[in-house]
């Protein structure tokens, strides 16, 4: 037997014991020192391999950990758990998720996004028409039919979603009567700036799934409005906040925000702003995340525009998010990215802060494998085009398939490009692939080129996995 | 010799979420 290469181990010296986790079966312990030091002796669970004879304690804290999962056979055991862990994520038939854009367009013209209300960008971005909108409801009810799944989770998502109000209401109101045929409960989720989050809107949706609504602050209300504007220069700040008080109760509220290095300081701001709302208590989720400028400042576009992907000399994208509202994708710190690794830390400074106001958010271990991962979780284009994630929208070469059923060389070439997918293969022993699995994927293809080359926040992972074990402490 | 167990080992674990770094996602999952 040996130590698994899932094992994590943060020291706690103040109390001489371990926190032990293992991101292959997740389990976790608390040891004393002499126990964690049990995994470091070779062949640890037979004394004929080490000519030492365990005793009885020592019998027992070797069954534990063996039960957990942090000792096994041998390397090869290791890889076959793996291996058989990412096929059963692929495969995994109890949940079809389904995020739908309803539209590219955006009322925002927000200062790191290229995309939304700037020029003539929403003239000329996609929109689901309602006769799209009657093929996807079909496609996806046959989805239903066919896999009959235990969950099924709907979520909007944009561009702005709620600028496309008709297809949104629906496609809701027609997959809650197919969810209902099937036997399967329909949990909707709509991604939203919250401008145009009404009670109506809310009433309309909650008895045909919705379940929650996710909405970005990105800072105090200065910092945000400066962020966040409308194409006039408007603040938004002030009118989310009036929306989320007036559907607070209604269904869940998540509050995400994108910051970087000017942005960040005014967060804790937001956070005691937060704690003060009648509405902080129906706040499910909290979770701030950073904007990874690509390392090419030569390059960018626009002045003052912090471009999301990378643009050529003439200020065009080289591969386009086309609208999709995906906020951070650069890569991470595997290249020894600084301006990565500050915002890790950062990253890891507003978690912290965001627990200590009270506030749900991820721990920063738990995350992948994501979507792009799993065989039944589609991302559905405005014009029924399909893809791995929302991440690709934009780039129709990226499309996987069509809900018409159309087929073509180009997206059947990328249908099997997506399915061999495995970036985690060149991670070496990393503990961390079981959540990682090789990094964000849209990340590797717009920063790297290659799809199947991984991109790395160990160092993010490594300080949310410290978080975790002083929180996991004091908690028990 | 002492353990502490936080949480066993899960057979089949799930991942917790849809994409947590980077796109804005509702909680849908638990792990």
């Amino acid at each position: 037997m040996q130590a698994s290469m899932f094992n994590l181990r943060v020291p706690l010296p103040e109390r001489d014991e371990v926190f032990l986790m293992n991101t292959l079966t997740d389990a976790q312990l608390v040891v004393s020192s002499d126990v964690a030091s049990l995994l470091d002796r070779p062949g640890s669970t037979d004394s004929r391999d080490t000519g030492e004879a365990s005793t009885p304690e020592e019998l027992a804290a070797l069954a534990v950990l063996t039960e957990n999962g942090f000792l096994v056979q041998d390397r090869a055991a290791d890889r076959r758990r793996l291996d058989d862990y990412m096929t059963m994520v692929k495969t995994d038939t109890s949940e079809l998720n389904i995020t739908l854009l309803t539209t590219l367009q955006c009322n925002f013209a927000c200062d790191y996004c290229f995309q939304g209300d700037h020029g003539d960008y929403n003239k000329f971005a996609d929109k689901m028409s309602a006769a799209t909108a009657a093929k996807v409801g079909e496609w996806i009810e046959g989805e239903l039919e066919r896999l009959r799944p235990e969950k099924f989770l709907l979520t909007f998502f944009g561009g702005e979603p709620l600028l496309n109000l008709p297809v949104m209401y629906e496609l809701s109101e027609r997959l809650w009567r197919a969810s209902n045929r099937v036997g399967t409960p329909v949990s909707i989720s709509i991604i939203t700036n919250g401008l145009l989050l009404t009670e109506e809107v809310v009433d309309r949706m909650v008895p045909f799934g919705l379940r929650g609504v996710k909405i970005t602050l990105d800072g105090d209300r200065a910092t945000h409005d400066r962020m966040r504007p409308l194409r006039g220069g408007q603040g938004t700040f002030d009118r989310i906040i009036q929306n989320l008080r007036r559907v607070s109760g209604k269904c869940g509220i998540a509050i995400g925000g994108n910051f970087d290095e000017s942005s960040v300081d005014s967060y804790p701001a937001l956070l005691e702003f937060l704690r003060e709302q009648e509405f902080a208590e129906h706040l499910v989720k909290v979770n701030f995340k950073p904007i990874v400028r690509n390392p090419e400042p030569a390059a960018l576009g626009a002045k003052g525009i912090l471009s999301l992907t990378p643009v050529g000399a003439d200020g065009r994208p080289i591969k386009p998010l086309g609208g999709t509202c995906m906020t951070s994708v650069g890569d991470g710190g595997a290249t020894a990215c600084d301006t990565c690794h500050t915002l890790d830390d950062q990253m890891t400074f507003l978690r912290d802060e965001t627990r200590r106001h009270g506030f749900p958010t991820p721990d920063g271990v738990h995350n992948g494998p994501c979507h792009v991962h799993m065989a039944h979780a589609h991302t559905i284009g405005p014009d029924g085009s399909l893809y791995a994630c929302p991440g690709f929208t934009g780039e129709k070469s990226k499309s996987i398939g069509h809900i018409d059923g159309r087929l073509e060389q180009r997206r059947e070439e990328a249908r099997l490009e997506f399915d061999r997918l495995s970036p985690w293969t060149d991670c070496g022993d990393c503990a961390y692939i079981p959540v990682c699995a090789g990094g964000c994927v849209v990340a590797s293809h717009t920063t790297l080129g290659d799809m199947n080359v991984p991109t790395c926040h160990k160092r993010s992972f490594d300080s949310a996995l410290i978080s975790l074990a002083y929180e996991t402490v004091s908690a028990n | 010799m002492k353990i502490t167990v936080i949480k066993k080992a899960v057979v089949n674990a799930k991942p917790s979420g849809y994409c947590p770094v980077y796109v804005d996602d509702f909680p849908a999952t638990k792990k």
